[in-house]
């Protein structure tokens, strides 16, 4: 195995991603090293998913050393060419909260590490496992690894006629790229095929998303202690740890993607950082490159924007005008769909209510959430959305639920909620943003939270955030 | 005018009021002070619970004398299949036959509806075996019922019989069946107690259903339950009430304190300082309950796979999976194989995962594994192209002496036979022999 080029594969992106976020990040506005880890791991992921395929496009043959070498230059040089720039931490410091606060502080992290390392060690030692994986995801990797190049996967029908032993048929010919692309890089790097190797990326992204979760909830000034109770909260819910333990999936990746852009589009609402916007407006369009579905999430962050942009009454009329549709579907009794790229969809009412309820109350998927989500719903209601971040956070698990509600109740999906398969998966997708929303929407406005004030420091140099 | 841009500032809320003091809900003794009150009212809640939960389970179960359970020690087990030997009161089970062992227990007749529960105590299992409780009765006597028994670790567990459909009538015949791979671990099952209900009885299933282990299997990246099929009660429920009710409990005893204070006239005590605390408390310390039961799992499988997996390289690691069969088999089709990529189709009327998880194994070979009419198959197929018969496969046959794959008389085509092993066979079309 070549170790060299294994750390590379591995850490590469992580070193690429934080670089480019430091040439997005404004100077002087505030920063969390936090946030910085979580999202320059993704935005790493994907820079070097793009490089890889516009590689392929340019007419190359895939080298992993002179594509490393080109993608480490970049690096150094957006490091060099931003080295000057300096940002804000405004947030409260982790050594001023009460003894109790940091034991607990110290709890929870101690409980996130014990569950990762399990994790770890069960990524490390289980050869590729799940079905999706092996099936969809797995295979193109192996076959562009032994061409050296993104050799074209076709639908069944032209292969056989086709001929060409370069030419291959997978049910993945029209999967996105994303996750083959990664599992290619990584093989690159080891120099031979390990489907064991192969899923160390599943084990980052997850550490990714605690970081950037954990990093965004410090810039909207949330305690140390709730921080990181916040991401114990996400890090525990057994669905999740189980797309990581039996890695190869999809779905993690879309829901770091889509969480870490709707928790941009949230900071971007409340401070106006340019750089949370550029930084939604990457992940949305990226979304996709994971999955498809991943399209559909990142339309469900315009309404998002839109109506957290309305005054109130425009938002009220427009809840209204939603109202109405949805009554008329009822009324109707159903509707016909046939939308480009989307294909025909029957819109007609099917009662899951029983199944839906069970895979989210019931079964252990995602231990006690879906019994706080309406208390916090609740308590941002019951704040009259004062703050753009409850109006913003209210709005978006909304409509993501309204999204759910209609695929599950509505469409011939709902097979999916009977059988207890992608209702789940789908769920998954929201759960980051969920759980950064839902203590959003638990915190007190307008005010400190956490025992001490916060410690406002206006910094010349990049310091340690707490 | 939405403004993409804001220059920096300092927001008022950080620097320009007054740095308040530390609040009184924040410190060290109102913490302390909340936890002890959280984990008070938790207690009360689970008592509450606990008795309401056995008072509806089994409303009679404390009025009328319960017959004394059927317990069969290891020892009064009789080996019919595998072998073992008895230590002490306990059956030492040290390998199976052909995969498979049955133990029977002495002749004894019951009615199945006095005794809804089995109790047992089994160490030495892993999930490479699975243990079943069977048995026969006066109605169902062809035919052998079975239950397969939850695995909890090496302690008492309880499995509910009266779950299944079968389980009534007379009871004539029963024992233990289990099937594997024993890996060289011996198995030693101490009792199988079939018992009436009880309270402990009851507790230990719930327990028993909750905690109840099984591997990783292609569902579990849809779904995690948390518990047994159709269990007596979810642990999430479970959970959810539990903090639900302590939750209601502190705010009766807040009004009613309050309620107290003001009819007193005494001063007024901040409530507010440790409500939020005192809920969150609540909230947390149910969910890391809930978060304990899945940890234990995690380390449980983690112990399988390290069995399973651990000190081997990648090739061992594939043959030590449960689709080792195939890893095998591809293996050996590959070595046949020209060293570049060829095109193979494989056909069978087996499950699509077998011919699915094949092409996964014989990559980076050119695999076809779609579904594909007979004569389609020959109509397509090209000289130097190879086909896999996986399994059986009816429409399709190989004559040795023509040298030929034919679907029927009209519909045939030159080929070789390559390779041939369990589960299949390789032919390369082309020049016949």
């Amino acid at each position: 195995m070549d170790y060299m080029g294994f750390i590379i594969a591995i850490f590469l992106p992580w070193v690429l991603g934080v670089a480019c976020l430091k040439a997005i990040w404004t100077n002087k506005q505030e920063y969390s090293l936090a946030m910085f880890i979580g999202y320059g791991y993704l935005f790493g992921i994907i820079a070097t998913i793009l490089f890889i395929w516009l590689w392929d496009a340019a007419g190359f043959k895939q080298h992993f050393w002179l594509q490393s070498t080109l993608l480490i230059t970049a690096t150094a040089f957006l490091y060099w060419l931003h080295r000057k720039n300096t940002w804000q931490t405004t947030t409260q410091r982790w050594r001023n909260q009460e003894v109790w606060e940091k034991f607990l502080w110290l709890l929870f992290f101690v409980l996130v590490a014990i569950r990762l390392s399990a994790i770890f060690q069960e990524i490390l030692l289980r050869p590729l496992y799940p079905w999706d994986a092996w099936w969809h995801y797995a295979p193109p990797a192996r076959i562009w690894s032994y061409w050296q190049e993104l050799t074209p996967i076709i639908h069944p029908d032209n292969w056989l006629s086709s001929g060409d032993p370069k030419i291959y048929t997978l049910d993945a010919w029209s999967k996105p790229l994303g996750i083959p692309l990664i599992n290619y890089w990584t093989i690159s790097g080891i120099g031979h095929w390990d489907d064991i190797l192969m899923n160390l990326p599943w084990f980052l992204c997850v550490l990714a998303l605690g970081f950037g979760m954990y990093g965004q909830l410090r810039l909207v000034h949330i305690a140390p202690l709730h921080s990181i109770i916040a991401v114990y909260l996400l890090l525990s819910m057994p669905l999740l740890d189980t797309h990581v333990e039996l890695a190869g999936y999809a779905d993690i990746w879309l829901a770091t993607c889509y969480g870490f852009a709707a928790m941009s589009l949230m900071l971007w609402l409340k401070n106006r950082n340019p750089a949370q916007l550029i930084v939604f407006i990457i992940l949305s369009a990226a979304a996709p490159i994971f999955k498809i579905p991943g399209i559909y999430w990142s339309l469900t962050l315009l309404p998002v924007l839109i109506l957290s942009l309305m005054s109130n009454r425009h938002r009220l009329y427009a809840i209204i005008i939603c109202i109405a549709i949805l009554l008329a579907f009822f009324l109707i009794g159903g509707i016909n769909l046939n939308l480009p790229y989307i294909g025909a969809h029957s819109l007609t009412y099917h009662d899951v209510w029983a199944s839906v309820a069970k895979n989210l109350l019931v079964f252990d998927n995602w231990h006690l959430y879906w019994y706080l989500l309406p208390v916090a719903m609740f308590f941002g209601f019951k704040k009259e959305f004062r703050d753009v971040l409850d109006m913003a956070g209210f709005v978006l698990i909304f409509i993501n639920l309204f999204f759910l509600y209609m695929v599950f109740f509505w469409t011939e999906k709902y097979i999916w909620a009977l059988d207890s398969t992608t209702i789940n998966r789908a769920t998954l997708h929201l759960m980051p943003i969920f759980v950064f929303t839902t203590i959003v929407l638990l915190r007190k406005n307008n005010r400190l939270h956490g025992s001490t004030a916060n410690n406002f420091v206006p910094t010349g140099t990049n310091t340690t955030p707490t | 005018m939405v403004s993409l841009y804001a220059p920096p500032t300092i927001q008022k809320d950080v620097a320009t009021e007054p740095m308040p003091s530390h609040p009184p809900e924040a410190s060290n003794r109102n913490f302390l002070f909340s936890l002890a009150t959280s984990l008070l009212f938790l207690t009360i809640s689970a008592a509450v619970l606990i008795a309401g939960f056995i008072t509806w389970h089994h409303p009679n179960v404390l009025d009328k004398q319960p017959p004394s359970p059927i317990t069969i020690a290891g020892k009064d087990l009789r080996i019919d299949i595998g072998k073992g030997k008895y230590q002490g009161d306990s059956l030492v089970l040290t390998a199976l036959e052909d995969t498979h062992s049955v133990l029977s227990a002495p002749r004894i007749t019951f009615e199945a509806s006095n005794y809804p529960i089995i109790k047992y105590e089994i160490e030495g299992r892993h999930p490479g075996i699975k243990v079943a409780f069977y048995w026969r009765t006066t109605i169902h006597n062809q035919k052998t019922q079975f239950a397969e028994l939850h695995w909890n670790g090496d302690i008492p567990t309880a499995y509910r019989l009266e779950a299944k459909d079968s389980w009534s009538d007379t009871v004539t015949e029963f024992g233990i069946s289990i099937t594997g791979d024993i890996r060289n671990q011996p198995i030693t099952i101490k009792y199988i107690a079939l018992s009436p209900p009880s309270v402990g009885n009851l507790l230990l299933t719930v327990w028993s259903e909750w905690n109840a282990f099984s591997s990783w299997s292609h569902s579990s990246i849809n779904a995690v339950r948390g518990s047994v099929k159709n269990p007596i009660i979810s642990s999430v429920v479970a959970g959810a009430i539990w903090a639900g009710l302590a939750v209601l409990l502190y705010i009766l005893w807040i009004v009613f304190r309050t309620l107290q204070i003001r009819i007193q006239r005494k001063q007024r005590i901040p409530i507010k300082n440790k409500f939020a605390l005192v809920i969150a408390s609540i909230f947390l310390i149910s969910w890391l309950a809930l978060d304990m039961k899945w940890q234990v799992h995690l380390w449980r499988q983690l112990e399988e796979t390290i069995r399973l997996f651990s000190g081997k390289s990648l090739m061992q690691k594939h043959l030590a999976a449960d689709d080792r069969v195939l890893f095998k088999f591809a293996t050996q089709v590959k070595k046949k194989l020209p060293d570049t990529p060829q095109r193979i189709i494989i056909v069978s009327s087996l499950n699509r995962y077998f011919r699915l998880r094949l092409l996964y194994h014989l990559l980076p070979h050119n695999v076809y594994a779609f579904p594909l009419a007979p004569t389609e198959l020959l109509a397509k197929l090209k000289t130097n192209d190879y086909v896999l018969i996986l399994g059986t496969y009816k429409q399709i046959n190989f004559d040795n002496n023509q040298g030929h794959l034919q679907y029927n008389s009209s519909n045939s085509i030159p080929a070789t036979l390559i390779f041939e092993a369990l589960p299949g066979s390789v032919y390369k079309i082309g020049t016949s022999k």
